[in-house]
């Protein structure tokens, strides 16, 4: 058992708050061990010391149960707590009356800085759209348009095909119909 | 309320004689003492159900009553002196390494030497020292060992 564990352990048994079994363990260990007793019995003669001195001091005689006081203390309590929470509703209305007060006065008050209303006009003819440039199949190298033209040129005429009748003649484009 | 009373007198009879000593021990004057005894009772028949349900009736009492003695304290603003705290023993012969604990006692910072007058001054045990300082119980622990290993120290000083 480490030094640390041990003085815990100590500690706690002599501040009375280690279980039965833990201290049964304890006391089994330090019957084994006389320099970690030694240990135990110093803190035991110190804790005992305290305790004496904490309960030192002259008896102080209990007053019998005050029923009569405590009730009305209680009652003079609660009749205050009562009185609060009818000033902290007063208040509240007060304070929402003196809001609603200053809101209204915002906005009637001749002070208060002018902002022109916006002016809405009809315009029944549409605003001329700015030019846009008809789309060129050269207008750049990812151009869409330049790839469907690419696409385009590429493909074979639709209506030629080869015809090549005997391979003793030479091929020649034909109608494909 | 009548039920509510004998509940509350139970609980007195219970509880009063350390609440009271705790109390002195805190304020150092006995009439005020008993006033903040009552007024503790006042604030526990207010909550009494809550009181009852809980794990420790004793530390929610000592919780109203210690805070009930801190405020009571600051009101007076006042700092008391320790030896006020620690009374000296009731019988007249002074007994050295009493006398000497109660010096060592009362050189610890306050919130290991209130952990110290809760478990051994008035039997409360770590979970309720926990409730009425409200603080962690392994705090509890941590206060009172170190406060244990100082007084060690400085006991056996010589």
């Amino acid at each position: 058992m480490d030094s640390t564990t041990l003085e815990r352990l100590l500690m706690d048994r002599a501040l009375g708050q280690l279980s039965p079994d833990t201290e049964a363990l304890l006391a089994a260990w330090l019957a084994e061990h006389p320099a970690a007793r030694t240990l135990g019995e110093e803190i035991e003669l110190t804790v005992a010391a305290a305790r004496n001195t904490l309960t030192a001091g002259p008896a102080i005689p209990v007053p019998s149960f005050p029923a009569a006081e405590i009730v009305r203390r209680a009652g003079r309590s609660w009749s205050m707590w009562r009185m609060a929470g009818k000033a902290a509703s007063l208040a509240a209305c007060v304070l929402l009356g003196i809001g609603l007060h200053a809101l209204w006065n915002s906005e009637a008050s001749p002070h208060a800085p002018h902002i022109e209303p916006l002016q809405l006009v009809e315009n029944s003819a549409p605003a001329p759209l700015p030019p846009v440039a008809a789309p060129s199949p050269e207008s750049g190298f990812w151009s869409a348009n330049r790839l469907r033209e690419q696409v385009r040129q590429r493909r074979p005429e639709r209506g030629t095909r080869v015809i090549w009748d005997s391979p003793l003649s030479m091929p020649r484009l034909g109608d494909a119909t | 309320m009548e039920s509510s009373l004998d509940r509350l007198r139970a609980l007195y009879a219970e509880h009063a004689p350390m609440l009271l000593r705790y109390l002195y021990r805190l304020t150092g004057r006995r009439d005020e003492a008993e006033d903040l005894l009552q007024e503790t009772f006042v604030q526990a028949l207010k909550g009494l159900d809550r009181l009852e349900a809980a794990a420790s009736p004793r530390a929610w009492l000592f919780a109203i009553a210690r805070h009930l003695g801190l405020n009571a304290r600051q009101r007076r603003r006042e700092m008391l002196p320790l030896d006020g705290q620690l009374a000296a023993p009731a019988d007249n012969e002074p007994d050295a390494r009493l006398e000497r604990m109660r010096e060592a006692i009362a050189a610890l910072p306050e919130k290991q030497r209130d952990a110290l007058q809760l478990r051994l001054g008035e039997g409360l045990t770590y979970e309720e020292i926990a409730v009425v300082l409200d603080i962690p119980v392994g705090t509890v622990r941590s206060r009172l060992h170190t406060a244990v290993r100082s007084l060690r120290e400085l006991f056996n000083q010589e």
